[in-house]
C-alpha cells in the first residue's frame, strides 16, 4: 500500500501517526483533510498526527499533572543559559561560549538518546574537548538534578525510566523513521509491553519510475529541475512534488524566485507576495532578518544605549515606528543630516531623538523619548522584568507601526511577540539581569530560523538527502555529486569515536555513510511516483563527479520543455526608442550657487556640474571618525581670518615675540572651532583638531614672517562676479599687496601645483577667477599651502617677486601641451577666455558626459549612474583628489 | 645530453613517490606535477590502514576537485586490464592503481562508491575541518557562517576602535599618539586599521611573538645595524677594485685649494674606500653626493660643480685642472657597468636604528592593532560570522597546544601518516604555521612523509601572502622537524623546442642567478623540451611604436584570426592579460572582428549598463533621500525621461525628494505629456514595489520592482539576465550576512565585487583570462597584449615588516611604522623609504616570475604585444625605457632589440612620429534609448492551479508587542484551569492529598512561564476558580465522567464555506433529556496559540 495512503487509513481508524517533525505531520495532515473532503465528508475528527518530541512533551505533561513529583521541563531559552554558564565556568576565556554551550548540550542529548551516560566517557582517552565536556555535561546534570528538572529532548528515555508512560490510548503509527535510537526503540517496546500498538511505517522495494540527469552546471540543473516539476504538477495538479536541494540555505533566493518563476509567475509582481503560494521552502532565514523584526531589535538596541550610526539610521527609515508616514520627509531629512561625514558614528537615544525633533518629526522624538524613560535601561531585573520592559519600550516607540502589516510581516512579528514570553522564562534560572544582557538572549532567540506560511502548497523544497516520510508524486534530488554523496563522516567532537561507535550513532564510520547513503537511495526510489537523481557537471568553474551510488542502470531523463521566463519574454520583446532629448533650458537666474566649484565641476566634465549643481544631485555620505578635510578647511579659514583681520600684515606680526604669536594663533583657533565643532564631537577629537590648526597655522606664520614686507588688504571678502552670462559670488581667502604688487591667494590644506591654473579646463578656476575678475587688477595669484609637515606659497606672478615660491609669468606653463613664455596679460586674457567659455557652457545647459581625465576623473565621482557613462578603468592613479577649501 | 636528462628525470620522478621519504620537488611548468601527486598518492594508498591516513593539500578547490577526479579514474581504470601497448606512463599508473584498488578492496574501503574518503582539500577546506575538529581548542564559536569578504566587518571593528580615543581606554593615548602622526586625522587611522585588519594573518603573529617592549626595540635596532653594515659590505664588494684613490687625490688637492664645506671635505681625508661600518655612512654618504646626479638618483654626474664644492675658476686658477681631473674621474666611472648603481644604493641604506619617534609609533601599534583584532573578535561573536583568517587562526590554535598530536590523532581516531602539498611555492606564512603544526612531533623513520612539490619560479600571489622564501627554506632545512629531499624535475611535456628554448635563454638571463632568501628571489632552473617541435612554432614578439589601445587590440584580433584560418583542427587560444584594465579595447576588438570568445570573471557588473542601472534602482528603493540614484532610475531605459524633464522634476531644489514630487499633480502638468505618463507609470509600479519590503529577500524585493518596470527589456544583452540573478543572490547573501537590511554604501562594494557571469560558450576556441588565473592551465596559442602597462602603487600602510638576515643563522624581524606626517615634509623617512624599496624589489622579483608563468603556458605559439613609447631628444627620436612595473620593463633586455628595429623600420617608412599620446581613454556616453511608451512585457503563462482548500487562521488584528505579566498570567491560569477541568472531566472529582493539587498547579505554571514572584498570585487565583467550580452544582453536572457520549477537548476539522477549520470542543454530552450539550470554557482571555508548533519550535531550536 502506498505510505501515504496507510497513514490516512491509520488515521481515519482513529490511530495517532508520530512524524519525525512538524512539517511531516503538517503535510499527512493536510492529505488525510483532503481525502475527507474527496470522500465527500464535511466534518470530522481531527487527524492525530504530530512530531514525536511533541507527543513526548504532552505526555510528560500528562504523567506530572498525576504525580507533580516528576522534575519540570525546562525551556530551551533557560537550557541554554546553563549550559553556556557551565561553559563559562569550565572553560574561561571562550570568545562565544553560548555557541559551545548549544553543542554541548547536542552532545549530551545525542549520547542520552543512544543509551549512553557521561560516565562512561573516562573509559576512553580523552581530547581536551572531550574532557572539558565531561566537565560541562557533570556540572550541567548536577544542576538539573538541584533544580529537579530535565531536558525536553531527553524525554524518550525520562519517560522510560521514571515509569512515566502514558497508559492505554490510540494505536501509534510512527512514519518517517528510517532507524529509532535506542532510547526512543526502548520507550517503543515499552509501550509494547504496556499493551498499546506501535508500528513503522517502513517503506522500501517499490520501483518509482526513475532517471538520472547529468546537468552541465548547478544553474541548468535547477532549470531543468523546475521545468520538470512544472510538467509534473501539469500532469498532476492535486498531486505534491518535492525537490531536495543541498545547501538550501546559500541558495534560498535563488530558489525561491526560480520556483515563483516557474510554478507561479503570478507571485513576481510587487504586491503579490501575499498570495497564498503553491511551494514550501525549508527552513527559512533567522526571523531578526526581516525588516519589521529588525526594526524592533534595533529600537531595543538604541533604548538600551548608544548605537552605531546604522542602526539610527535604520530606525529613521524604518516603516515600523512611529508616524512613519506622517513624518516620513523629516526623518529622512533627519537621517541625511545623521549621515553628514562629521557626523556622529555612535550617538544614544536621546541624540536621536534631538535630531529627529530638530528635523521636524516632533512624534518620532516623543515616541523615542517616552520609550527611552520607560526603559530606564540602567537597571538591573529579571527575565521577566525585561520583557515587560521590551514589550513597553516596543509599544511606546510606536512598533510595529500603523500601516496594516503584510501577511508575512504579520507573521513575524506576531512571532517576535512570543519570543518576548519566552524570554521571561528565562526568569526562572536567571535572576537579575543587564540590558545588554536581556537583549542579547532576546536575539538569540531571534536567531531562529523563520518561514512564513500561506496557502496549500504542491511543492515542497527539502534541504537534506534523507527520506522525506511522506511519498510524493515526484521527487527530485540534486546536487549528487560525488563529494556530497556519501556525505563524509560526522564525527561528534565533544565524545569519544569508540563511544559513539559502540552506542551505534550513525555516520560515524565511512563504511556507514555508504550503507545509509544505499538506503536512503532504496527509500526514495519506493517512495517516489517519479524520481530524477540529478548532479551538475561542473561547479565553480571545475569538472566534478556524479555520486558513484547512483544507479548506472537509471535511464537518462528525457529533457524536459525549456520554460521561458518573464525576463526572457520581455527580452524578447522590447522595444526601444532613441531618448528625444531636447535643448535644455539655459538657466533663468544668472546667480547659482557653489561660486568657483561650478566652474571646477564643469572644467572636470560638463554632466557632473549640471548633475551636482542643477539637479542638485548629492550622494549618500557617511559619517567618519573626527574631522573630514571640509571641515578641517572651514575651521582654518576662519582662524585664519581672525588672525589676519588682528594682525593686519606683516609690521605687527613682525613686532610680536614668539609667545605672542603663538596665543594669537591659540585664540583664533579656538574662536574658531567654537563656531564650527559639529554637535556631539568629543572633547579629545576636538583638542586633537585644535592641535593640528595650531601647528599648521604656527608653519605658516613662521613662512609669513620671513616674507618681504606685505600688508593683507581682504580676508574671506565676498565677491559677485559676472562671467559668461553667470553671477558667481566668490570668496577671496586673502588679498596681500606686497609693494606694487597685488597678490591673491588661496589657503590649501593638500597638495598645490600650479599645475592646477593650466590649459582650457583646469582643475582650480578659483584663483584665475579672481585674478581676472578682482576689480583691484591683481599681479599675481598663490596658493598658500598649509600642512602640519610644512607650509608653502605655489603661484605665479607677473615678475616672479612679491613671495618666495611665485614663479614669474614666463615661465609658467599655461597650455595643456605646457607652453610658457606667455606674460602675465596674456596668461589672464587666456584664463579669461577659458572660464568665460566654461562659464557660458554652463549657463547653457551643455551637459555632455566628457570627463576629462576618462575614468579617472569618474573614479570619483558618484554619478555614473545618471550620466550612463560608459564603463571604463582608471589608469595610474595618483591620487591627487581635489582639495577642498 | 638530452638523454641524459631525461633519464635524470626520470629517475627523480620514481624516487619521488617512494613512500617512505619526505620530498620537496622543484616542478617547472609543463613538468608534469598533479601526475606526480596522482602517482603518489596512488602509491600511498598501498601503503596505508585506512585512507584518510593521506591528506592532500591544494591551492584551490578547482585543483583538490582536479586531483581527486584523477585518482577516482585512475581507479576505474584499474579496474579493468591494462592496454596492451599503453605507454610507459600510463602502465606506471595503471600499476600503482592496480595496488590501492587491491588494498581497498582488502580493507573494505569501497573507494569507487566513497571517493570522499580521499582527503584532498584546501588550506581553507583543512582549516575548517580542524576547527570543527576540535571546537574548544579552537575557542571560536562553529556555527558561525564563514563569510569570504569581511570588510563591512573590518570597517567597523576600526571604527570602534579609534572611537576609543575619546573614551577612557588602555589604548586611547596609543590612539592619539597614531592618529597625530597620521596628520591627526582619526579618519585616515580608521581606514588604515581597517585595511590592516583584512591582513592581519601578516602581522599579528609578528606582534604577538614578539618580546617585551624594551627588548623589540633593542632587537630591531641590532637588526638594521646589521642590515646596514651588511648593505655596505655588498656595495663596497660590487665597487670591486674600483681605484678611489685618483678621487681621494682629486679632494685633498680641491680642500688644499679652499673647497667649502661639503662632499669634498671629508672624502679628502681618505686613502681607501670607507669601510662597511655603521659610522662610516657620512663617508658613503659624501661619496654618492659627489658622483651622482640629484635626480634622477642613479646617474653618475658628467660634471661638477660649485654645488658640490668645485670652485669656479676665477677663484682660484687650480680649480680648472682640478675639475678637469674629476670630469675624467667620472668619465672612467661611467664606463663601469654597475658602478652608478652601487652608489646610489647608498642612497637607499637603512638607518642604524630607530628613532624615538618611530619607536613611539611602533610601540602604540603593538598596543591598537591588537585591540583592534579583539574589537574584531567581539564583533564576529555578536554577529555569529568568520572570516578565513579567524577559523585559519582557531585551526592553528587548535593544533598549537603541547598535546596536541595526540590530541588530533584522538580527535580523528587516526594518524595523519602522508601529507602531499601542490603549490607549495605559493604558501603563505600562517599556512607554513599550520603545517609545522601538523608534523609536530614526527620522527624519521617513523613511516610519515611529508611531499611538498611547487616551482619557485611560479610563485605569484605575493598579494594573497604567498611568501617564495619559504620554498627555498624548505628546499634547503625541511618543515618544523622533518627533513626533505629535495628534487628537481627537467623535462617539459606541455611546450615545443622552440619555446623551450627561447624561456631557457630569456630567463637564464633574466631571473636572478642565485637564489636569495630574505628578497625571495629565485634563481632560474632550466628546462629541457620532451616533445619535438613543429616547423613554425616559437616566439614572435609584436613591437609597436606609439600605438594606442586601438591599435594594440587590432595587433591582438590579427593573430587571433590568422591562428584560427584554415588551421584543423582548431588550436585553442589564450589571451593572458596581468589585469583587468587591460580589457575593454581587446574583448571590443575581437568583438568587431566576430570572434567568439570566452571569459570568466572579465568584467565586474558595475561595468554593465543594465546592472548599473539595478544599483541605482536597489539604492533608490532602500532610501528616499538618495537623490542621485532616484534621478538615475528616472533616466534609466525603463522611464527614459530626457534631461529637461530631470530638471524640471529637479529644481527647485527645496528639501522635497524626488519620490515626493513624482506624485505632485501640478508638477507633472510642466513636463511634456508622455514624460508625465511615464513618470505616473512608473509611480504606480514602484510605490507598490517599495512597500513590499517585507514580504520577500532583499534580492526578490529588488526583481519585483525591476520585473515590474519591465526592466529585462531594457538590457543590451541576455547574459545580462544572468547577471541580475548574481546581482539578486549577492544583496541575499549580504542582508543575510548583515542580519538586516545592508548600507547603501556595503551595497555598492558587494555590487562592484561581483564578476559579471561568464561569457561566450564553452565550445569556444578563445580563452580571455588573467595570468594568474591561468595558472595550471595550457593553450596551443598564447598571446600577452599589453605588456607595457604598469602595476598601481600600492598604499603607504601603518605597520610594515620585514625579515631581515644579518649573518648566517641570523634572522630577525624588523618592524617600521609609517612616517610622521609632520616629519620629513610629509615623506617616507629613511626607515621607511629602506621598507618600501624591500617591498619594490620583491615586486620587481615576482614581475619575473609571472612573466615566467605566462610564457609558459603555451604549447606551440607564444605572441608578445607591447608598444613602447617615443620621444624626441637632440640625438633624434629614442624609445622611452619602458615602466620598471611593467612586464615589457620586466623583458626589455630581451625583446628591446625587436622594438628598436621597428622604431628604425617607422623612421626609414618616413611615418611622422605621433604627438605624445594623451594615453588616457576617453569616455563618452552612448546615446541613450528607452522602452517605447506604453511596452507591455508578455506575462508567462502559468501553470493550472489544483483547487487548494483554503486554511482558516489567517490571523488578523493587530500585533501588541507587549508583554505584560497581568495578561501572562491571566493566559497561564486559564490553561491550568482548562487543564484541571478536562481533569475532572474525565475522572470526576477525586479527592487529592493536601497539596498535590498545588504542587501540580506550581509547577505547570512554571512551565508557563510563571516566574516565582509572581507564582503567589497566580496560584491564589486558580485555588479560587477551583474552589468555585468544586462548589458549583452545575459544574458537577458539566463535569459528570458518566454524562452520555461525553467527550473532552474534541477537536474536530470541518469544512465551513469551503474554508478548513480546526475547531476543538472543551466538553460535549447529552443530558437526561437528550440534548446535547456543548461546552467552551471560559476562564479569561486564553488563546491557546500554536501550542504543538511552540512545543515543536522550542524543541527544534536545540537540536543539531
Ligand atoms: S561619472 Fe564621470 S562622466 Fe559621469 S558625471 Fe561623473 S565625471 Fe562625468
Amino acid at each position: 500500500m502506498n505510505p501515504n495512503d496507510r497513514c490516512i487509513a491509520h488515521l481515519e481508524a482513529g490511530g495517532l501517526l508520530l512524524t519525525r517533525d512538524l512539517r511531516q505531520a503538517r503535510i499527512l495532515r493536510r492529505l488525510h483533510d483532503r481525502a475527507q473532503v474527496g470522500a465527500g465528508r464535511r466534518v470530522w475528527p481531527s487527524a492525530q498526527v504530530l512530531p514525536l518530541d511533541v507527543w513526548l512533551a504532552l505526555q510528560w505533561q500528562a504523567a506530572a499533572s498525576g504525580r507533580p513529583r516528576l522534575p519540570g521541563i525546562l525551556s530551551g531559552v533557560a537550557l541554554r543559559w546553563l549550559w553556556r554558564q557551565q561553559v563559562e565556568q569550565g572553560s574561561p576565556g571562550l570568545i562565544d561560549p553560548a555557541d559551545l554551550g548549544i553543542r554541548a548540550r547536542a552532545s549530551w542529548l545525542r549520547l542520552r538518546a543512544f543509551g549512553g551516560d557521561i560516565g562512561q566517557l573516562s573509559r576512553w582517552p580523552l581530547t581536551r574537548d572531550q574532557q572539558a565536556f565531561l566537565g560541562w555535561a557533570r556540572a550541567m546534570e548536577e544542576e538539573l538534578r538541584a533544580r529537579d528538572a530535565g531536558d525536553g529532548g531527553d524525554l524518550a528515555r525520562m519517560l522510560v525510566e521514571s515509569a512515566a508512560l502514558p497508559g492505554a490510548g490510540p494505536d501509534i503509527l510512527l512514519a518517517g523513521f528510517r532507524r529509532l535510537t535506542p532510547a526512543q526503540s526502548r520507550l517503543m517496546s515499552a509501550l509494547r509491553t504496556g499493551g498499546r500498538t506501535v508500528d513503522r511505517l517502513d517503506p522500501q522495494g517499490g520501483s518509482s519510475v526513475a532517471w538520472q540527469h547529468a546537468a552541465p552546471d548547478p544553474e541548468t540543473e535547477r532549470r531543468t529541475m523546475l521545468a520538470w516539476l512544472r510538467e509534473r504538477i501539469e500532469r498532476q495538479p492535486d498531486g505534491i512534488h518535492a525537490v531536495v536541494v543541498p545547501e538550501l540555505d546559500r541558495n534560498r533566493g535563488v530558489l525561491e524566485r526560480a520556483l515563483a518563476s516557474t510554478l507561479q509567475p503570478e507571485l513576481e509582481l510587487a504586491g503579490a507576495g501575499r498570495d497564498e503560494r503553491n511551494f514550501d521552502i525549508a527552513g527559512g532565514h533567522a526571523l531578526a532578518t526581516r525588516p519589521v523584526v529588525d526594526a524592533a531589535l534595533a529600537a531595543l538596541s538604541c533604548l538600551a544605549g548608544p548605537v552605531d550610526w546604522t542602526v539610527a539610521s535604520r530606525l529613521l527609515r524604518s516603516e515600523h515606528l512611529a508616524a512613519a508616514q506622517a513624518e516620513r520627509a523629516a526623518r529622512i531629512a533627519a537621517d541625511l543630516a545623521l549621515r553628514n561625514v562629521h557626523g556622529q558614528a555612535r550617538l544614544a537615544g536621546v541624540d536621536l531623538a534631538a535630531r529627529a525633533s530638530k528635523a521636524g518629526a516632533p512624534a518620532f522624538a516623543a515616541a523615542l523619548s517616552t520609550a527611552l524613560s520607560r526603559m530606564a535601561a540602567d537597571r538591573r531585573r529579571s527575565a521577566g522584568g525585561w520583557a515587560e520592559a521590551f514589550g513597553a519600550g516596543l509599544a511606546l516607540f510606536g512598533w510595529p507601526g500603523e500601516a496594516t502589516l503584510g501577511s508575512h510581516d504579520f507573521q513575524a512579528a506576531r512571532k517576535f511577540g512570543e519570543l518576548l514570553r519566552e524570554l521571561a522564562a528565562l526568569g526562572s534560572v536567571a535572576s537579575d539581569l543587564e540590558a545588554a544582557q536581556a537583549l542579547a538572549e532576546l536575539r538569540r532567540l531571534a536567531a531562529v530560523p523563520f518561514q512564513p506560511e500561506s496557502g496549500e502548497p504542491a511543492v515542497f523544497v527539502l534541504d537534506t538527502f534523507d527520506d522525506p516520510g511522506v511519498r510524493f508524486d515526484s521527487l527530485w534530488v540534486a546536487g549528487l555529486t560525488a563529494t556530497a554523496w556519501p556525505r563524509a563522516v560526522t564525527v561528534d567532537p565533544l565524545l569519544p569515536i569508540e563511544i559513539q561507535r559502540q552506542l551505534g550513532m550513525p555516520e560515524v564510520a565511512p563504511e556507514d555513510c555508504v550503507a545509509e547513503a544505499r538506503d536512503i537511495i532504496g527509500r526514495w526510489q519506493a517512495q517516489a511516483g517519479a524520481l530524477v537523481l540529478s548532479w551538475p557537471r561542473r561547479e565553480n568553474d571545475t569538472d566534478v563527479d556524479g555520486s558513484p551510488l547512483v544507479p548506472r542502470d537509471l535511464p537518462s531523463l528525457p529533457p524536459p520543455a525549456p520554460l521561458s521566463s518573464r525576463e526572457r519574454l520581455a527580452f524578447d520583446a522590447a522595444r526601444l526608442e532613441p531618448v528625444p532629448e531636447t535643448r535644455l533650458p539655459p538657466l533663468v537666474a544668472a546667480a547659482v550657487a557653489g561660486g568657483a566649484r561650478v566652474l571646477e565641476l564643469q572644467s572636470q566634465c560638463a554632466f557632473r556640474a549640471f548633475g551636482e549643481l542643477r539637479l542638485g544631485a548629492r550622494p549618500l555620505e557617511e559619517p567618519q571618525a573626527g574631522f573630514d578635510r571640509r571641515l578641517r578647511g572651514i575651521v582654518l579659514h576662519r582662524a585664519l581670518q581672525t588672525l589676519w583681520n588682528g594682525l593686519g600684515g606683516q609690521s605687527v606680526l613682525a613686532s610680536l615675540d614668539d609667545a605672542a604669536v603663538v596665543a594669537r594663533i591659540g585664540a583664533a583657533v579656538e574662536q574658531a572651532m567654537r563656531v564650527a565643532a559639529p554637535a556631539g564631537a568629543g572633547a579629545r577629537m576636538i583638542a586633537l583638531e585644535c592641535e593640528w590648526q595650531r601647528r599648521a597655522i604656527g608653519r605658516m606664520v613662521a613662512l609669513e614672517r620671513t616674507r618681504p614686507p606685505f600688508t593683507v588688504l581682504e580676508t574671506e571678502r565676498g565677491l559677485t562676479v559676472p562671467i559668461g552670462g553667470l553671477e558667481l559670488s566668490l570668496r577671496v581667502d586673502r588679498v596681500d599687496s606686497v609693494g606694487e604688487d597685488l597678490i591673491v591667494i588661496d589657503y590649501k590644506t593638500g597638495h598645490v601645483k600650479n599645475s592646477a591654473w593650466r590649459g582650457a579646463r583646469m582643475d582650480a578656476p578659483q584663483l584665475p577667477l579672481y585674478a581676472v575678475l578682482h576689480a583691484g587688477r591683481p599681479t599675481g595669484i598663490a596658493f598658500a599651502g598649509i600642512g602640519a609637515a610644512r607650509a608653502k606659497f605655489v603661484g605665479v606672478s607677473h615678475d616672479g617677486g612679491a613671495i618666495d615660491g611665485l614663479r614669474p609669468a614666463s615661465k609658467f606653463e599655461l597650455t595643456e601641451d605646457r607652453q610658457k613664455g606667455f606674460d602675465w596679460r596674456q596668461i589672464t586674457a587666456h584664463w579669461r577666455a577659458w572660464l568665460e567659455r566654461l562659464a557660458e557652457d554652463f549657463a547653457a545647459g551643455r551637459a555632455i558626459v566628457d570627463p576629462k581625465l576618462g575614468a579617472d576623473t569618474c573614479r570619483f565621482c558618484h554619478l555614473a549612474a545618471l550620466c550612463r557613462v560608459a564603463p571604463g578603468v582608471p589608469e595610474e592613479a595618483d591620487g591627487d583628489v581635489g582639495d577642498d577649501d | 645530453m638530452t638523454t641524459d636528462a631525461a633519464v635524470l628525470d626520470r629517475e627523480a620522478r620514481r624516487r619521488a613517490i617512494d613512500p617512505a621519504a619526505s620530498y620537496i620537488v622543484q616542478a617547472p611548468a609543463g613538468s608534469g606535477k598533479t601526475s606526480l601527486l596522482t602517482l603518489r598518492y596512488l602509491r600511498l594508498l598501498a601503503d596505508v590502514d585506512r585512507p584518510e591516513q593521506i591528506l592532500a593539500i591544494t591551492f584551490t578547490r578547482k585543483a583538490a576537485a582536479e586531483m581527486r577526479h584523477r585518482i577516482v579514474a585512475a581507479l576505474e581504470l584499474a579496474a579493468r586490464e591494462a592496454p596492451a601497448n599503453a605507454e610507459s606512463h600510463l602502465r606506471e599508473l595503471h600499476g600503482l592503481a592496480r595496488a590501492a584498488l587491491a588494498r581497498s578492496r582488502e580493507r573494505g574501503w569501497g573507494l569507487e562508491h566513497n571517493p570522499a574518503r580521499l582527503h584532498v582539500q584546501t588550506i581553507d577546506g583543512l582549516n575548517h575541518w580542524l576547527a570543527r575538529r576540535l571546537p574548544l581548542a579552537a575557542r571560536i564559536g562553529t556555527a558561525a557562517t564563514l563569510v569570504d569578504d569581511a570588510s563591512a566587518m573590518y570597517a567597523e571593528a576600526a571604527r570602534r576602535t579609534v572611537a576609543l580615543l575619546d573614551e577612557d581606554s588602555a589604548v586611547s593615548a596609543s590612539l592619539l599618539r597614531l592618529a597625530r602622526a597620521l596628520n591627526h586625522e582619526p579618519r585616515m587611522l580608521a581606514q588604515l586599521i581597517e585595511g590592516m585588519l583584512g591582513a592581519r594573518e601578516l602581522w599579528l603573529p609578528k606582534l604577538m611573538n614578539s618580546p617585551g617592549r624594551p627588548a623589540l626595540r633593542a632587537g630591531i635596532d641590532r637588526l638594521l645595524h646589521g642590515a646596514l653594515e651588511a648593505e655596505l659590505a655588498d656595495i663596497r664588494r660590487r665597487l670591486g677594485n674600483l681605484d678611489c684613490r685618483t678621487l681621494f687625490a682629486i679632494c685633498q688637492a680641491a680642500a688644499a685649494a679652499g673647497a667649502p664645506e661639503g662632499p669634498i671635505l671629508p672624502l679628502a681625508r681618505l686613502q681607501d674606500l670607507p669601510p662597511a661600518t655603521a659610522d662610516a655612512v657620512p663617508y658613503w654618504q659624501a661619496l654618492a653626493e659627489l658622483l651622482l646626479k640629484a635626480s634622477p638618483a642613479t646617474d653618475l654626474r658628467k660634471t661638477v660643480g660649485a654645488r658640490q664644492g668645485f670652485l669656479p675658476a676665477s677663484d682660484s686658477p687650480g680649480w680648472k685642472s682640478i675639475k678637469q681631473r674629476m670630469t675624467s674621474f667620472l668619465e672612467g666611472c661611467a664606463e663601469r657597468e654597475g658602478l652608478a648603481q652601487a652608489f646610489a644604493a647608498v642612497r637607499m641604506l637603512p638607518p642604524a636604528g630607530l628613532t624615538d619617534g618611530q619607536w613611539e609609533r611602533i610601540d602604540a601599534l603593538c598596543d591598537v592593532l591588537p585591540h583592534a583584532v579583539a574589537e574584531l573578535l567581539a564583533l564576529f561573536a555578536e554577529r555569529d560570522t568568520l572570516d578565513h583568517p579567524a577559523v585559519a587562526a582557531a585551526a592553528r590554535d587548535a593544533l598549537g597546544a603541547e598535546s596536541a598530536p595526540t590530541e588530533l590523532a584522538l580527535a580523528l581516531d587516526y594518524r595523519i601518516r602522508h601529507l602531499l602539498v601542490d603549490e607549495y611555492q605559493d604558501t603563505s606564512p600562517s599556512q607554513e604555521a599550520l603545517l609545522r603544526l601538523l608534523v609536530a612531533g614526527w620522527q624519521p623513520g617513523d613511516g610519515r612523509t611529508l611531499f611538498c612539490v611547487g616551482d619557485p619560479m611560479q610563485s605569484i600571489y605575493a598579494f594573497r601572502e604567498a611568501d617564495v622564501t619559504l620554498f627555498l627554506e624548505a628546499q634547503r632545512q625541511g618543515i618544523g622537524a622533518v627533513p626533505l629531499i629535495p628534487e628537481r624535475l627537467g623535462r617539459n611535456f606541455r611546450s615545443g623546442a622552440a619555446i623551450v628554448d627561447w624561456v631557457n635563454a630569456t630567463f637564464s638571463a633574466l631571473l636572478p642567478a642565485s637564489d636569495d632568501f630574505e628578497r625571495g628571489a629565485v634563481r632560474y632552473s632550466p628546462a629541457v623540451a620532451a616533445r619535438p617541435g613543429e616547423a613554425g612554432d616559437g616566439v614572435r614578439v609584436h613591437p609597436l611604436i606609439d600605438a594606442d589601445d586601438g591599435a594594440m587590440a587590432a595587433e591582438v584580433a590579427a593573430i587571433v584570426q590568422q591562428a584560427l584560418a584554415g588551421a584543423s583542427p582548431l588550436p585553442s587560444i589564450a589571451i593572458l592579460v596581468r589585469g583587468r584594465p587591460s580589457l575593454p579595447p581587446i574583448l571590443a576588438a575581437l568583438r568587431d572582428a566576430r570572434i567568439e570568445y570566452r571569459g570568466v570573471e572579465l568584467e565586474s557588473l558595475l561595468d554593465r549598463p543594465a546592472m548599473r542601472d539595478l544599483a541605482a534602482l536597489a539604492q533608490a528603493m532602500l532610501h528616499e533621500g538618495n537623490r542621485t540614484a532616484w534621478l538615475a532610475v528616472l533616466r534609466a531605459p525603463w522611464c527614459g525621461l530626457t534631461l529637461a524633464d530631470l530638471l524640471q522634476l529637479a529644481t527647485p531644489d527645496s528639501g522635497f525628494s524626488i519620490r515626493q514630487r513624482l506624485s505632485d499633480a501640478a508638477l507633472l502638468r510642466t513636463v511634456p505629456v508622455e514624460s508625465a505618463a511615464r513618470i505616473t507609470r512608473l509611480r504606480a509600479v514602484l510605490e507598490p514595489a517599495i512597500a513590499d519590503r517585507g514580504e520577500r529577500s532583499l534580492g526578490g524585493w529588488l526583481k519585483a520592482a525591476w520585473l515590474a518596470l519591465d526592466g529585462p527589456a531594457t538590457i543590451g544583452d541576455a547574459s545580462d539576465i544572468a547577471n541580475a540573478e548574481l546581482l539578486f543572490s549577492a544583496l541575499d547573501r549580504l542582508e543575510l550576512e548583515a542580519g538586516c537590511t545592508p548600507e547603501a554604501s556595503a551595497i555598492d562594494a558587494a555590487v562592484a565585487g561581483v564578476m559579471a557571469s561568464p561569457v561566450g560558450s564553452d565550445a569556444a576556441r578563445v580563452q580571455v583570462m588573467t595570468i594568474h588565473r591561468a595558472k595550471g592551465l595550457e593553450f596551443d596559442v598564447v598571446i600577452l597584449p599589453d605588456l607595457q602597462r604598469g602595476a598601481r602603487a600600492t598604499e603607504r600602510p601603518l605597520l610594515y615588516w620585514t625579515p631581515v638576515a644579518t649573518g648566517p643563522g641570523e634572522r630577525g624581524m624588523v618592524l617600521a611604522s609609517r612616517t610622521d606626517a609632520a616629519e620629513n615634509e610629509g615623506a617616507a623617512d629613511a626607515l621607511e623609504r629602506w621598507m618600501r624599496r624591500l617591498g619594490t624589489e620583491r615586486e620587481a622579483l615576482e614581475l619575473g616570475r609571472i612573466a615566467y608563468v605566462a610564457a609558459t603556458r603555451a604549447r606551440r605559439h607564444l605572441h608578445l604585444v607591447a608598444s613602447a613609447s617615443s620621444r624626441q631628444t637632440d640625438d633624434g627620436v629614442v624609445l622611452r625605457r619602458p615602466r620598471a612595473t611593467s612586464l615589457l620593463g620586466f623583458l626589455w633586455p630581451a625583446l628591446s632589440s625587436e622594438f628598436e628595429q621597428a622604431l628604425a623600420a617607422r623612421a626609414a617608412a618616413g611615418a611622422a612620429p605621433m604627438p605624445a599620446a594623451a594615453g588616457r581613454r576617453r569616455l563618452t556616453a552612448p546615446p541613450l534609448r528607452r522602452l517605447v511608451a506604453g511596452f507591455i512585457s508578455p506575462a508567462p503563462p502559468s501553470p493550472p492551479q489544483p483547487a487548494r482548500l483554503r486554511i482558516s487562521g489567517e490571523p488578523e488584528g493587530s500585533i501588541r508587542p507587549e508583554f505584560d505579566w497581568a495578561g501572562a498570567i491571566a493566559q497561564a491560569v486559564g490553561q491550568v484551569v482548562h487543564f484541571e477541568l478536562q481533569r475532572i472531566a474525565e475522572s470526576g472529582f477525586t479527592p487529592e492529598a493536601g497539596d498535590m493539587p498545588a504542587a501540580r498547579w506550581r509547577r505547570q505554571l512554571r512551565e508557563l512561564g510563571i516566574d516565582d514572584a509572581h507564582l503567589p498570585a497566580a496560584l491564589a487565583r486558580i485555588a479560587e476558580a477551583m474552589t468555585a467550580v468544586g462548589r458549583s452544582q452545575r459544574a458537577a453536572e458539566l463535569l459528570d465522567p458518566a454524562a452520555l457520549e461525553a467527550r473532552s477537548e474534541l477537536a474536530l476539522t470541518a469544512v465551513v464555506d469551503g474554508v478548513l477549520q480546526s475547531l476543538r470542543i472543551d466538553r460535549t454530552f447529552v443530558d437526561r433529556d437528550g440534548v446535547r450539550w456543548v461546552i467552551d470554557w471560559k476562564t479569561s482571555a486564553h488563546e491557546g496559540g500554536d501550542r504543538e508548533a511552540f512545543l515543536d519550535n522550542e524543541l527544534e531550536r536545540y537540536r543539531n
